[in-house]
């Protein structure tokens, strides 16, 4: 019996002719919060619905808490829950009218004690009676939010959790989370709000192409890419051979090159002085959201 | 199956109509406009010199399509509220099952059916003077036997809605109108023309109708009454079949995950 909280083995989903998740293998353990990060288009939002099952799999299967979604998916649903700044809950319906059906759904003891419990944690209390079609977008989410901590779910995924908050709402969301997480609960956390997964989660997971590319802790990914980041801002335009290696960043005439370590950065460095004088340079290890663009645009896979 | 779940969807739908004004109205709005409308048309008809039929003809059939006609409005529509308001995918990736969606639906249904069909039926007595519950141990079967067909036509529209989009949902409000010629609810079958009546006798509420005539005029007809009752169980189990494939349709599809889109 496996004690991964998710496992997905070979797990492949096509649309006609595109391959949207392409023979993912995953594993996720008991108490690990996981950033899933990617492009769009990368496969994230079709993982998490298949692991949702919303959606069947092409090929593969996946696994929560050791058996197959696909043939104890009630049973092994009751432990899992979800909040998706995309989906919404019946508008015609109050907050509390909302929470007690789906306390029944997921067969929730004591409904009214853990209505109450997640009312007063998002601060829902003002709310109650009214009807979510009359809150506002950030309300909203944090009506969904409650819905998915209703259960208390050993897993809980998350897609873009704080998508349309104010700052100060979605620091105590993340609060939220964060001690929602600390109970030893699973935490599967799409976002495109990179410093929102740096400081949450215990583990990143990129995506593109379907596939995972890198795969690792936040801090580790960083150091363990070893890249150097290279900005330059060149006097004259580079001859080709060097300017092949660099992107425009900005207007203003800084461009942007990715080395493999300090020695090649130096060598870059070097050469474009050499070769037209440089006003400016700047060298640095690259941060989470460094590693999501360079990905997103193919490098380094 | 959990009774919780089934007491959840129960729940849901239950409050949304009777939070919405709208819903409610439509219950009973439209079954006693019909009723009013026909009990008219043969009070009228049976002040005409030499005119010679049982009321049961006209404002009786109504009645009993009225419930056929809700019950597949009902079901469907139940399904395209949570469509509307993105809920599908809250709906199926809890621990619903969904027959258990089903169940719940179908209890919410009866409620509504027997409070639309008590309306019209004392209506009927009070104004026209005509008793459906003359028609006897007839009713009781035709009843569920027509709710079942009804309920066919609503699980046809939530498979096709699964299939093919919101672009079908049109469908929820007329797909059991086109029915409504072929079942002789208020005239006899041998009305048709012959190639319409050899499809009308392909379907099972055009026996029960039949058969409620017949125990109207004091002969009961249990052969067109047992094909009736028969004919809605198979095609309750065959509009099932279409729901649940169509389920597997759209989580094949995306239709289910983007649902909430």
């Amino acid at each position: 019996m496996s004690h991964d909280v998710v496992r997905t083995i070979g797990l492949t989903k096509n649309f006609d002719a595109v391959t949207a998740v392409d023979n993912l293998e995953l594993r996720i353990g008991e108490g690990e919060i996981v950033g899933l990060l990617g492009p769009n288009g990368a496969g994230k939002t079709t993982t998490v619905n298949l692991i949702l099952g919303l959606l069947s799999p092409s090929g593969g299967r996946v696994e929560l808490f050791g058996e197959d979604l696909a043939r104890a998916r009630s049973r092994v649903l009751r432990r899992v829950n979800f909040a998706s700044a995309y989906v919404g809950l019946p508008r015609d319906l109050s907050v509390v009218e909302n929470l007690r059906v789906f306390a029944h759904l997921y067969e929730v003891r004591d409904p009214s004690a853990r209505i109450q419990a997640v009312v007063e944690q998002l601060d829902l209390g003002a709310l109650t009676n009214r009807r979510v079609g009359q809150l506002s977008a950030g309300q909203r989410t944090r009506v969904v939010l409650a819905k998915a901590l209703l259960s208390g779910p050993d897993l809980l995924l998350l897609d873009e959790p704080t998508a349309s908050m104010d700052p100060e709402t979605a620091d105590g969301i993340r609060a939220d989370l964060a001690a929602y997480a600390a109970e030893d609960k699973t935490l599967l956390w799409t976002s495109h709000n990179l410093a929102e997964v740096e400081a949450h989660c215990t583990r990143v997971v990129f995506m593109n192409g379907g596939r995972v590319v890198l795969d690792g802790p936040p801090r580790d990914l960083t150091r363990h890419a070893g890249r150097v980041l290279v900005r330059i801002r060149p006097r004259a335009g580079l001859p080709s051979a060097l300017s092949a290696r660099f992107q425009p960043e900005s207007s203003d005439g800084w461009l942007r090159a990715e080395a493999v370590d300090e020695p090649e950065a130096a060598e870059l460095v070097a050469a474009s002085h050499q070769a037209v004088g440089l006003e400016g340079v700047e060298l640095k290890r690259p941060t989470l959201e460094d590693l999501f663009l360079i990905l997103a645009r193919g490098g380094w896979a | 199956m959990s009774g919780r779940r089934v007491l959840g969807i129960a729940l849901r739908q239950w409050l949304t109509l009777r939070r919405s004004f709208p819903r409610l109205f439509d219950v009973f709005y439209w079954p006693i406009l019909e009723v009013v409308l026909w009990g008219l048309v043969t009070q009228y008809l049976l002040t005409q010199a030499g005119a010679s039929f049982a009321p049961s003809l006209l404002i009786g059939g109504m009645i009993l399509w009225t419930l056929l006609h809700r019950s597949a409005e009902d079901l469907s529509i139940a399904f395209l509220e949570e469509s509307w308001s993105q809920n599908l995918p809250n709906l199926f990736a809890s621990p619903l099952r969904p027959l258990e969606y089903l169940a719940a639906s179908m209890l919410v249904g009866t409620v509504k059916v027997l409070g639309a069909g008590f309306a019209v039926t004392g209506l009927a007595a009070l104004f026209y003077g005509y008793a459906v519950w003359e028609l006897g141990p007839t009713l009781l079967v035709a009843v569920p036997a027509l709710v079942a067909f009804g309920w066919s036509l609503g699980l046809f529209t939530m498979g096709l809605t699964l299939r093919y989009g919101r672009q079908v949902d049109v469908l929820a409000w007329s797909l059991t109108i086109v029915f409504q010629p072929l079942v002789c609810a208020v005239y006899p079958l041998q009305v048709l023309p012959p190639s319409l009546q050899v499809i009308a006798g392909l379907l099972p509420p055009t026996h029960v109708f039949e058969a409620t005539r017949a125990a109207a005029a004091g002969a009961p007809a249990w052969g067109e009454l047992l094909i009736g009752i028969v004919g809605g169980v198979i095609t309750l189990a065959l509009g099932t079949a279409y729901y649940l494939t169509g389920l597997d349709y759209a989580r094949a599809i995306g239709r289910l995950a983007s649902a909430g889109e």
